[in-house]
């Protein structure tokens, strides 16, 4: 299959409920999303951003699918990097399963070019992000480098 | 001889040191808490690399590379299912302190699986999970000191 696909999946000792607030409540993504917060009326059709702390916009697109607590699409454009932006949309999805008294998350971000930067750019973040989040929901605390936005960046 | 190349990457970083992530890898009394109630034993360079349970061997292998706490290298020796075949598989852990403001301890694991030969995707997908499972549940135990619950993984269909 052509294309660029980033693939990453953890187990988190929490409830799908309690993990999807985190994935799209400010309150939560400030913790562990790089200081930032996501706007969107969360229904399909509706416009989704990520708030940069500066005020600038990070990423943006539309919400593609809504089905909590279980799968959340978006259509994804970084808003920053002129190289990144001129790819044009990716897509992420998150898939939450019950796995025992655990929860899997699969994200899944794609874009239909192949050796895409944009992919080789969220594969270098997503890692620590997710490992914040799981960190954030099983300890109370997310970890230190990602509770800010990068100076400089 | 067909080279090595990248089948499976995990990732995951961790509230802990390097040191405590090595032992974590290496110590079967540890290894039991997060990779799959299994216990790892991991003899010198050229020696057995053995993951068992209740006596059951679920990977035998051997050590190819040893630098504590830095780097560890076996071999990833599976049954494959009757009528079928694996390519050779290596498996590497490498443990690099990530940098922190404020001096703190956190460690990135990278769990890099080789083989030397194509695999079916749906082996693929199931060592992905695997993997995914094994390095949760090893961020879990250190981080809290509890073991992520049971999970039971569907055999690949």
């Amino acid at each position: 299959m052509p294309g660029s696909k980033f693939v990453y999946v953890t187990y988190i000792r929490t409830t799908p409920e309690r993990l999807w607030q985190a994935l799209i409540d400010p309150k939560f993504t400030r913790q562990y999303w790089a200081g930032t917060h996501q706007v969107s009326d969360w229904k399909v059709g509706a416009d989704w951003k990520i708030m940069i702390p500066d005020g600038r916009v990070g990423d943006s697109g539309k919400v593609l699918e809504f089905d909590p607590p279980r799968r959340l699409k978006v259509s994804w454009r970084n808003e920053f990097k002129p190289e990144l932006k001129a790819e044009g949309h990716s897509f992420c999805t998150y898939d939450l399963e019950p796995a025992g008294s655990a929860v899997k998350l699969t994200v899944t971000h794609e874009h239909p070019a192949e050796n895409s930067k944009t992919i080789e750019a969220v594969s270098g973040g997503w890692p620590h992000l997710l490992a914040s989040l799981k960190s954030l929901l099983e300890t109370g605390e997310s970890l230190l480098e990602s509770r800010s936005w990068p100076e400089g960046v | 001889m067909t080279e090595f190349t990248l089948n499976n990457i995990a990732i995951v970083f961790i509230t802990a040191s390097p040191h405590r992530v090595w032992d974590a890898l290496t110590d079967p009394e540890v290894s039991a808490k997060y990779f799959m109630n299994s216990r790892v034993t991991v003899g010198p360079v050229g020696g057995d690399y053995i993951v068992a349970a209740n006596g059951q061997v679920s990977v035998s292998g051997k050590v190819l590379v040893r630098e504590p706490p830095r780097r560890l290298r076996v071999t990833w020796v599976v049954p494959a299912p009757s009528g079928m075949k694996f390519p050779n598989c290596e498996v590497e852990f490498l443990i690099e302190a990530a940098e922190t403001t404020d001096g703190s301890d956190v460690t990135k694991l990278t769990v890099s699986e080789f083989t030397n030969g194509p695999v079916d995707p749906k082996f693929q997908r199931a060592g992905r999970t695997g993997w995914a499972l094994i390095t949760s549940g090893l961020k879990s135990w250190l981080e809290t000191g509890a073991p992520l619950p049971r999970v039971k993984l569907q055999p690949p269909a």
